[in-house]
């Protein structure tokens, strides 16, 4: 075949622009690979229908790269067989190990504040069971003096100058021993104290000091008083007077 | 506007062997716009065309292997990938009987709807060469440049002998070619 002929055809345009069947397209390259002046000619097509090309070209939309661009990292990274599993080994293992973390994190926070809610019950407990263990003594105490015959009930009560008060003394004239019970009186201060006072052949007696706290209720043990008539309460400098200030006289009651 | 990465054509095909993404974000920067155009030419579908676009440059970084420098140049190369893989998307959706036989009534939509596109400069001259062609030679250029048309269904369609659809397209390129010279 002649070159000239063949380059004048049209068919390396033809070629250039895609539009030859595969077998058509084979022949050309044959040819082409056979003739430089063909080679040479088929290379001013191509070069012109690329320069066409891009003239004419629009642009995309410019979405497209990084979306593509992001396509050809990832499935290059994809691309290696082996590190796959272990890859997705490690990723799963991590995912567990974070869960398991998470969850025991929760848990351990849980106990915690479970122990301490337990340990605050615990001595809130505690210091219940003391309390009850006070009161059931006092209760005993109680018992003991009200089942004593010996023990004689003294009430004392208030004087006109502070009403509202009253008290319980109990006086045993065997053993001598006396209890004084607040059933009411008003909080000393710091610089005060109550002092209980036995009237013995008409003379007071010191019969020893005791404190009143808002909400207590306990029975105190006083000095030993021997031929008591009367007994009565005064509220003195702390540590107690020789002789009661009798304008702060509270109570008072004879046996 | 930002500075675009352009490299030679033998870099970028050892780049593109090697499997280097510099290569192919250069491709991308130098020949995407004229390998879409050359998509949407024949889909008529943005959509469709971003789509085909993106199948093209996977096929091309997928397959760079497969590309022999000594057959031909790079872009003519991938220029039958996208236009191969546009007529894909056109048999897929069926598309291609429909729309054959209301190309051929208007054969020369392609190249006069450039009229009413707006190019820049240096497109036009190109532009004007296009519509100025002789209708015989610009109903082939538009059927086989722009729409993707195979020689003998040139010649079935129009029913005119193989041997002048080649020639008048060679007369048509040879036009095209004074441009550049």
């Amino acid at each position: 075949m002649d070159v000239k002929e063949y380059i004048e055809s049209g068919v390396l345009e033809m070629y250039v622009y895609g539009a030859l069947s595969a077998a058509e397209a084979k022949e050309v390259a044959e040819m082409a690979s056979l003739h430089p002046e063909i080679a040479e000619e088929l290379a001013k097509i191509e070069e012109n229908h690329e320069n066409t090309s891009v003239i004419l070209g629009i642009e995309p939309n410019p979405f497209i790269k990084n979306h593509l661009l992001d396509q050809i990292t990832n499935r290059q990274a994809e691309k290696p067989a082996i590190p796959l599993y272990p890859t997705r080994l490690f990723a799963y293992g991590m995912a567990a190990c974070l869960t398991l973390l998470l969850v025991s994190s929760i848990a351990a926070f849980n106990y915690w504040e479970r122990w301490k809610s337990s340990e605050n019950e615990l001595l809130a407990l505690r210091s219940s069971n003391q309390q009850y263990a006070t009161n059931l003594a006092n209760m005993n105490a109680y018992k003991g003096i009200l089942q004593d015959p010996d023990f004689k009930k003294v009430h004392l009560a208030s004087t006109t100058a502070f009403p509202g008060n009253e008290i319980m003394v109990y006086w045993n004239a065997k053993n001598t021993h006396v209890m004084v019970d607040m059933l009411n009186l008003p909080e000393n201060d710091a610089e005060h104290q109550y002092q209980l006072w036995a009237i013995v052949n008409g003379k007071p007696v010191d019969a020893g000091v005791f404190d009143v706290k808002k909400g207590q209720k306990t029975m105190f043990q006083m000095k030993n008083i021997q031929g008591a008539q009367a007994f009565a309460v005064t509220l003195e400098p702390k540590g107690g007077s020789t002789n009661p200030t009798m304008d702060k006289m509270y109570a008072m009651g004879k046996i | 506007m930002k500075k675009r990465l352009t490299l030679s054509e033998e870099e970028l095909v050892t780049g593109l062997k090697q499997r280097q993404k510099l290569a192919i974000e250069a491709l991308y920067n130098m020949y995407s716009a004229a390998l879409n155009g050359i998509i949407l030419r024949i889909v008529h579908s943005e959509e469709d065309t971003s789509d085909v676009l993106q199948e093209v440059f996977l096929k091309i970084w997928n397959n760079a292997s497969n590309y022999d420098p000594k057959k031909g140049r790079l872009f003519t190369w991938m220029a039958n990938i996208a236009r191969n893989q546009a007529l894909d998307r056109l048999r897929s959706k069926s598309f291609r009987n429909e729309n054959k036989n209301q190309e051929l009534d208007n054969s020369v939509n392609t190249i006069d709807s450039l009229k009413s596109i707006s190019l820049s400069p240096e497109h036009i001259g190109i532009k004007d060469l296009l519509i100025s062609l002789k209708p015989e030679q610009k109903v082939i250029v538009d059927m086989i440049y722009f729409q993707g048309y195979k020689q003998n269904e040139v010649a079935e369609a129009l029913n005119i002998p193989l041997g002048t659809v080649k020639t008048r397209l060679r007369l048509a390129i040879m036009e095209l070619r004074k441009y550049f010279n």
